[in-house]
């Protein structure tokens, strides 16, 4: 059963995920069509910035509204899980490139970073969250 | 931190689920602080010593 809180986020953080899966490919298309520089780049990039940025603030009001103490840990370390992977991996391609690699991890690397990181806090929170039958 | 809430629980005959829908939390949060995995908040520990009639001290104890 889901906490007031955790209902709350979980009605207002869908639509928000789901804008992420349409900005990024169209500022992915933007860019293919319209070769952008400049400041017109660093507002494309930005675009898909959006959605993770109030996901993040979300996830803050969770964290701040969700009463039960147990939940609001767990939450937090799974967090820390998902935030961890999506760290190294960027940090990893990051370096191979300053490194002078020319080539890529895999494509849209850096967009399945923040969708892997949801995935994995979510899946150790459901795990985590399992308990023997109530007696 | 050792606690009875596991023995206080089965005296009064509550589930785990009975417990939680009482104090307004979670069954796992029941099934943490029973099993030892976390620790209870002031608050919560005190709201769990109200429940069954006890002090803290009580229900609660350092390893």
């Amino acid at each position: 059963m889901l906490s007031p809180a955790a209902r709350r986020y979980k009605k207002t953080s869908l639509s928000v995920l789901v804008s992420y899966f349409v900005l990024f490919p169209l500022a992915d298309y933007i860019a293919l069509r319209t070769h952008p520089a400049g400041v017109e780049l660093w507002l494309l990039a930005a675009m898909p910035l959006l959605p993770i940025a109030i996901v993040l603030v979300l996830l803050g009001r969770y964290l701040r509204e969700e009463k039960d103490g147990y939940k609001r840990d767990l939450a937090v370390r799974c967090l820390l899980w998902g935030t961890a992977g999506a760290v190294m991996v960027n940090l990893f391609s990051g370096f191979l490139k300053i490194f002078g690699w020319k080539g890529q991890l895999f494509p849209f690397t850096e967009f399945f970073v923040f969708a892997l990181m949801i995935l994995a806090a979510k899946l150790s929170y459901r795990v985590a969250d399992r308990v023997p039958a109530d007696e | 931190m050792n606690n009875r809430l596991k023995v206080l629980r089965a005296e009064k005959g509550w589930s785990q689920q009975e417990l939680a829908d009482k104090l307004e939390i979670s069954r796992q949060s029941i099934n943490a602080i029973e099993t030892g995995k976390y620790d209870p908040s002031l608050p919560l520990a005190f709201r769990l010593a109200r429940m069954f009639g006890k002090r803290i001290e009580e229900m609660f104890e350092e390893e």
